[in-house]
């Protein structure tokens, strides 16, 4: 079922100056509730203009957008209430982080919902643990926490609104290795815990090849291709041609075919890669 | 002269934490860079790959320890502000964000800025901007405006920016972090021009295993201390040592580890994509004609 439906959606920057620039045409298509939907495109190709409509941040030149089956615009007074419903992680959102502890920094959404003392805290609770940050580092400044445990911890203040549909911009950019992983892993677990709908936009075809059931990839404002990650990381040569990529372990596995490998059905992460190679090489 | 552009002799630095104590932010570093080199330098994060390339520029001063650039030391306090900013000119640095290093609002302006500030000679200027963008791959672009262009295109304007101070070395802090595919391979591919046509000595900090096996060395940082210093080839045989820092390693040779791990006898010490393929297929090949 669609949990957010984008109808004919047309934006365009600037318009009526020098520099108008169509940002997306006629944009149709669907997010499906409960999976990780993934948005690959270039820098300009209208992701982060995507992004701004799905919460409401910007409006629709023309078009719907759709949640739960409902144009978000159709009460614009009540734009409010779908920023809390579909929450949207920037980004580099460590950068925003700017009360005295965590904990305050994480509860400000929540407050701003109105809810009460008791429920704050349960929810600062709730989400500093789908994130995994320890307890202890709540009461610390933000300003004491690594790289990664900072962006977590600004994760953790998007997750303690309850989210239906949580959007992530680059979650894991310029963290090393093993902070990025902790980032999927917080995905993944949000997802499991909450069952909600989660949309992140990436240039890492990696992670996108971990964490994603469906992609979309955009061109230039309009949808080049959408569908499950098998089927988009497939198309290798569509999205090369593009400008785009394929993860590493898929050009490597294309490679090894073209060189005359017999593999049938193409990997995208090293986990499939490697039953398929050890029944070529065992 | 001395052999290497740069050289460390145990070098330290200390940072101040929030509390105001002082920290050691790198500790005992020796190192040793050769004209024309093109070094990576990974670590985690907070592990003092920005402070060392800090260091080497002379934007940050050590607490102890030596830094020789081209044989003259850096450290012995009694430099000249002219001869700081030689060095400055000499070893130039691009930072992460290609936002927060434009100055101007016309793309040869911005690149004409350093050598502006040198007092250079209009026409000599002229000369070197011309040059820069020729290398870079931006010639086209003299009068656009910079923060119209793309990341990896913004990127290569601040290379460019670089190069018209005629650097003998480029220090690159996680250039590539926040651009896309295309901008990506744009800002490698021009480093590696660099480097290779222009012998200039490239010192690349990364996240992105990918990249660092491109390098000639690979140097990695933990907690301020320098633990390795190899080839890619050797330091990439070590992916447990690497998973164990928490920086893991390219998918390709994640996935030739865990085929030897199930007994796969691959031969050599392949990192790259191609390499990798390559050994697979040597090895279906002998076991075809060993089988059939």
């Amino acid at each position: 079922m669609a949990k957010i439906r984008l109808e004919k959606v047309n934006y365009t920057y600037s318009a009526g100056t020098p520099f108008e620039t169509r940002a997306l045409r006629d944009v149709e298509f669907e997010i499906k509730e409960g999976l990780v939907t993934g948005i690959i495109g270039h820098t300009g190709s209208g992701k982060s203009t995507m992004m701004m409509l799905l919460n409401g941040l910007e409006k629709p030149e023309s078009g719907r957008v759709l949640l739960d089956g409902a144009d978000i615009w159709e009460k614009p007074k009540e734009i409010s209430k779908v920023r809390f419903r579909v929450g949207l992680v920037m980004q580099y959102p460590e950068y925003q982080l700017f009360e005295e502890t965590v904990a305050k920094d994480i509860a400000f959404g929540p407050k701003n919902m109105g809810l009460t003392e008791d429920e704050i805290s349960a929810r600062v609770r709730e989400a500093a643990g789908i994130v995994g940050l320890d307890a202890g580092l709540l009461e610390k400044s933000p300003f004491e926490l690594s790289g990664g445990e900072k962006r977590r911890a600004a994760i953790a203040g998007i997750i303690a609104m309850k989210p239906e549909v949580l959007v992530l911009d680059e979650p894991a950019a310029g963290l090393d290795p093993a902070g990025r992983e902790r980032i999927l892993g917080t995905i993944q677990n949000f997802r499991a815990q909450t069952g909600a709908t989660v949309i992140i936009v990436s240039h890492s075809m990696e992670d996108m090849a971990e964490v994603c059931d469906e992609i979309v990839v955009l061109l230039e404002g309009r949808i080049l291709m959408s569908g499950s990650t098998r089927e988009i990381f497939s198309r290798a040569d569509e999205l090369r041609r593009v400008g785009l990529d394929v993860p590493e372990i898929t050009g490597l596995m294309l490679r090894l075919r073209d060189m005359g490998a017999e593999i049938d059905s193409i990997p995208f992460t090293v986990k499939d890669a490697l039953p398929k190679l050890m029944k070529l090489l065992k | 002269m001395d052999e290497y552009f740069i050289r460390t002799e145990h070098l330290c630095c200390n940072y101040r934490d929030e509390n105001g104590r002082e920290a050691p932010a790198l500790i005992d570093i020796n190192l040793k860079i050769k004209k024309g080199e093109y070094i990576a330098v990974i670590g985690r994060n907070g592990s003092g790959k920005s402070t060392l390339a800090k260091l080497l520029n002379m934007i940050l001063l050590p607490a102890s320890g030596k830094i020789y650039i081209d044989g003259k030391d850096m450290t012995s306090g009694n430099l000249s502000d002219d001869e700081i900013l030689d060095i400055r000119r000499r070893v130039g640095m691009v930072f992460q964000n290609p936002d927060n290093q434009i100055v101007a609002t016309i793309v040869e302006e911005d690149i004409a800025f350093g050598p502006e500030n040198l007092g250079i000679p209009t026409p000599e200027i002229r000369r070197r901007v011309d040059y820069a963008l020729e290398t870079v791959g931006m010639r086209g672009y003299e009068k656009h405006e910079p923060h119209r262009l793309s990341g990896g295109q913004k990127q290569r304007i601040a290379i460019a920016g670089v190069l018209a101070m005629q650097p003998e070395c480029i220090i690159l802090d996680e250039a590539t972090a926040m651009l896309d595919p295309r901008g990506r391979a744009e800002v490698i591919n021009t480093i590696e021009l660099l480097n290779r046509e222009r012998k200039i000595t490239v010192i690349m900090i990364t996240h992105h295993m990918n990249e660092a096996v491109r390098a000639d060395r690979v140097i990695v940082l933990s907690d301020g201390r320098l633990l390795r210093d190899y080839p890619p080839r050797q330091l990439f045989s070590e992916p447990d040592f690497l998973r164990r820092q928490g920086l893991g390693v390219p998918q390709s040779v994640e996935l030739i580890d865990e085929l030897r791990r199930q007994g796969i006898a691959l031969e050599g010490e392949p990192v790259t994509p191609e390499e990798c393929a390559g050994a697979i297929m040597k090895y279906l090949k002998q076991k075809k004609a060993h089988d059939g």
